[in-house]
């Protein structure tokens, strides 16, 4: 089987580790616990009659307490910036990682903005989200709560993990 | 070998040597987990690779590109996390090691270290996290308030609207009127103090202030120039009741001074506080700078206030913070606290006393101080070491510098309460002074901040009252010896006090927003005097100031249409001044309207020059057609080299963006020819005339033109 390593970024609390638990394991938890380092699950998913095993790096958010560690994209086939609509400052430094992961290696990237079943409060327009959204090859508007597009946006992710180092 | 073991029995570890690429050997082994991470018998002495951790698989890789070399390093992989089986997580970390002729593995099982990290984090993280929910959700409401407040309904038809949105809000709101009665609050913000809802009350208003007034000396001074204002209280109500609430103040409405509002925000932030508490780190200390925090500071002070000793206390506010925030992101925001947090402490002994008392506020202790003079000399080096160039990690380079406030024990006050609001009152006065960079306290700033309501009340009237006059100074062509521009220069007659200068009483219109009718009075007076220069025969531009407030009045381009209209004058004949602290302190909103007073017709001058801390990447973005340079500079042209070379900069820097060049406050030839040689174009200045009234301004115009 064919094992693809991809990794979840972005800033602390958006909901990183609750969306692999998500879809890993189907449950959803209110209470947060701060991730510390790295920790890694697994789940298989077919693409195109291909099994693919996903390793998704669930990693410890960066702020001012977690730099960000270029170091674990090692071997990365691909990576998700997740962000968080409730906070607009999420995903000015989501786009700040991004920009840190492009100049260390050249594999697809998928927005997500997670927490969809909550009320957006955060202030960009439609034009200027499009805007953000350029950047990325793909974009997903999740819940980890109610489990909204979990289950297509891993499957996405793997498509453009398996498109983009297959020959 | 032997000693290794003994020393490596204190550790929860393993350590493992490289036997072939994907076998490795237990050389120690105080980790029972050892067995399980790779699948194997405890009988069993190598290990082989893949093991069970996907982690541990992916690390190995990097292990080995670092023994293929031959340096003596070793390679930590991080903290992870491995879930064995489902009852079983543990948290691990890994080290390779290359020395001499071993390869080794070390296996470190981190589980203290995860726990004291994770507990140490968890509540420092859901800090930050519900502060920026929150700050988001107060932007929202205070978004939609002064859509609401600003529309022109009725009353009523706006207090519904108010009441609509804040009646959702997952906080308390209460809104005053200017003279601070309470028009709406919502349900949530009696809950907060356990009273029954009753819409009209002014309880809650009346508690909050005075715990504010008791908690944070700095409140009313906060009140009487109508900033907006974020702090913590703690409301205790016997027996049990205690909570932690945190309060935004904000003014809105401050364009129109008549009009205004203040709105008040209050959240429960207990829970917060209580995690922080369990922590003494995090309690007192401040995890961004590493500096202890406001409760700290004030622990120290009270016990120096309980002792003879003499002492300084210092009040700093980091100026134009905000503006490194908005033009380069908050990450840089908190690495310039960082830094400067440092540079302060560099300055200061052991036994004084630095903490962080608010977003970009620091206070000082500097025990044994008793001379004035002596604290001026620590508070200058301060200011020195601020002024050094900042880096952002992009290799931006920008400036910032401080607004300082001392007071001194026992002569200014014998209580934290008094010097804290002492030290605050002196800040802030030094940051209405731009070129003092230390105002140390004295009596007479609390009989001024009185003074000052006085003026306030005399200005509303002199608005009212018309009691303001526009007069002109002449800009000459420095070649030509013509007068081809005029700057309009506003004085107030007051009716007892005489003439009064735009340096007195301008600033206070801007505090009060009171800037906003008087600079309407400007735009409508001058370009009166545009037409009447007109119809004397001259075609002379007129340079209009424009304030800071007065660029966020959205009111203010459409004024200048209609008045352009009404007088049908040529755009071209009109010029506005911004300083360069206005440009940097709004950049968007002021890029937006340059380019739309541009596309009129309109020219626009940058004022004193060389002050700011304006970059040129600024200049080069903006529709700007003249740079004024600060007459400071122009000053000691002849005797100072610095100012020489600041002047020359500039011009060099001017001609490349094209742009025009005038002089200010050019007093003698000496300084005229300088100008004339370096090819600056423009000048004004006692040399040519002082501001003059319309008929005189005419009579000049006669001889020179
Ligand atoms: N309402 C809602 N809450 C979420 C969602 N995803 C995560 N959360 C909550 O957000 C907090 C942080 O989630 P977590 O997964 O630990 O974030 P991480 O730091 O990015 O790993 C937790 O309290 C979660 O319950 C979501 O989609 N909707
Ligand atoms: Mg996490």
């Amino acid at each position: 089987m064919i094992a693809k390593k991809v990794c979840l970024l972005g800033p602390t609390g958006v909901g990183k580790t609750s969306l692999v638990k998500r879809f890993v394991e189907g449950i959803f938890s209110e209470k947060y616990l701060t991730t510390i380092g790295v920790k890694i699950d697994k789940k298989t998913v077919t693409i195109d009659d291909t099994e693919i095993q996903l390793m998704l790096w669930d990693m410890e958010g960066t702020d001012r307490y977690c730099g960000f560690q270029t170091r674990y994209l090692r071997g990365a086939a691909a990576y998700i910036i997740v962000v968080d609509q409730t906070r607009a400052q999420t995903l000015i430094e989501g786009m700040e990682i991004h920009k840190l992961v492009k100049e260390e290696c050249d594999i697809p990237s998928l927005l997500v903005v997670n927490k969809s079943d909550l009320d957006a409060s955060w202030h960009w327009t439609a034009d200027e989200l499009d805007h953000y959204k350029r950047h990325f090859n793909a974009t997903a508007m999740t819940s980890a709560k109610t489990g909204e597009n979990v289950e297509t946006m891993f499957n996405d992710l793997a498509s453009l993990a398996f498109g983009s180092t297959q020959e | 070998m032997y000693s290794l073991n003994k020393a490596l029995s204190a550790f929860d570890c393993a350590v493992l040597r490289q036997r072939s690429e994907n076998t490795y050997e237990l050389v120690h082994n105080n980790f029972p987990w050892i067995f399980e991470l790779f699948n194997t018998s405890t009988s069993e002495a190598s290990f082989n690779f893949p093991s069970r951790s996907l982690f541990l698989d992916d690390f190995i890789e990097q292990a080995k590109e670092l023994w293929e070399t031959s340096l003596d390093d070793q390679l930590n992989s991080g903290i992870w996390t491995e879930q064995l089986n489902k009852d079983l997580e543990l948290h691990l970390e890994a080290i390779a090691i290359n020395s001499k002729d071993e390869k080794l593995l070390v296996l470190h099982n981190q589980e203290q270290q995860f726990i004291q990290r994770q507990t140490t984090l968890q509540s420092a993280r859901e800090l930050v996290i519900a502060n920026e929910v929150l700050q988001e959700q107060h932007i929202h409401v205070r978004r939609q308030f002064e859509k609401i407040l600003l529309e022109s309904r009725s009353l009523g038809d706006k207090i519904e609207a108010l009441s609509d949105v804040i009646d959702h809000a997952q906080f308390g709101v209460l809104i005053l009127d200017a003279s601070m009665r309470p028009l709406l609050q919502n349900p949530a913000i009696f809950d907060l103090f356990d009273l029954p809802y009753e819409p009209s009350s002014t309880n809650v208003f009346n508690t909050l202030s005075d715990l504010a007034r008791k908690q944070y000396p700095e409140f009313e001074r906060v009140l009487s120039v109508r900033e907006n204002w974020q702090g913590e209280l703690l409301w205790m109500q016997p027996p049990f009741n205690t909570k932690w609430l945190k309060v935004t103040l904000y003014v809105i409405g401050d364009s129109d001074p008549d009009t205004y509002h203040w709105c008040l925000f209050v959240t429960d932030i207990s829970r917060l506080k209580h995690l922080q508490q369990h922590n003494e780190t995090l309690a007192l200390h401040d995890p961004l700078t590493q500096l202890p925090n406001r409760q700290f500071f004030w622990r120290c002070l009270e016990r120096f206030c309980a002792n003879p000793d003499v002492f300084y206390v210092l009040y700093i506010d980091v100026n134009h913070f905000k503006q490194v925030n908005e033009a380069f992101g908050h990450k840089e925001g908190d690495r310039l606290l960082r830094e400067l947090a440092n540079r302060l402490k560099n300055t200061l002994k052991k036994k004084d006393v630095i903490a962080r008392v608010g977003g970009d506020e620091f206070a000082i202790i500097l025990s044994d101080i008793n001379e004035p003079e002596h604290c001026q000399k620590i508070a200058d080096r301060m200011q020195k070491n601020a002024h050094d160039v900042f880096t952002t990690e992009g290799d931006e380079r920008y400036y910032i510098s401080l607004s300082i406030g001392a007071v001194s024990y026992p002569n200014d006050g014998k209580n934290p309460e008094t010097l804290m609001k002492y030290a605050d009152l002196a800040a802030y006065k030094a940051k209405s002074d731009e070129n003092q960079a230390v105002e140390l306290y004295s009596s007479e700033l609390t009989q001024r901040s009185s003074q000052r309501l006085t003026l306030e009340s005399a200005l509303r009237d002199a608005v009212k009252n018309d009691e303001f006059e526009l007069m002109l100074q002449p800009i000459l062509n420095l070649t030509s010896n013509r007068v081809v521009k005029a700057e309009a220069l506003i004085r107030w007659n007051h009716p007892e006090r005489g003439i009064i200068m735009p340096g007195e009483f301008i600033p206070l219109a801007e505090q009060t927003g009171l800037i906003v009718k008087i600079g309407k009075w400007v735009i409508e007076k001058g370009l009166a005097l545009i037409q009447s220069i007109q119809s004397s025969g001259f075609r002379i531009k007129l340079s209009i100031n424009l304030s800071p407030r007065q660029i966020r009045d959205p009111g203010l381009l459409s004024f200048v249409e209609k008045q352009l209209e009404k007088t049908d004058i040529d755009p071209s004949l009109l010029e506005f001044e911004l300083t360069e602290g206005t440009i940097v302190s709004d950049y968007d909103t002021v890029s937006k309207l340059l380019n739309l007073f541009r596309q009129k017709g309109i020219s626009v001058a940058i004022d004193d020059f060389g002050t700011g801390y304006s970059s040129l990447s600024y200049l080069k973005k903006l529709p700007i057609d003249d740079l004024k340079i600060d007459r400071s500079f122009v000053k000691d042209l002849a005797s100072d080299d610095n100012d020489k070379a600041i002047v020359l900069a500039v011009l060099a820097m001017a001609k490349q963006l094209q742009l025009d060049v005038t002089a200010e406050g050019v007093e003698d030839s000496s300084q005229q020819q300088f100008l004339n040689e370096h090819d600056c174009e423009l000048g004004q200045g006692y040399l040519f005339s002082q501001p003059v009234t319309f008929d005189n301004f005419i009579s000049y115009l006669r001889t020179k033109n």
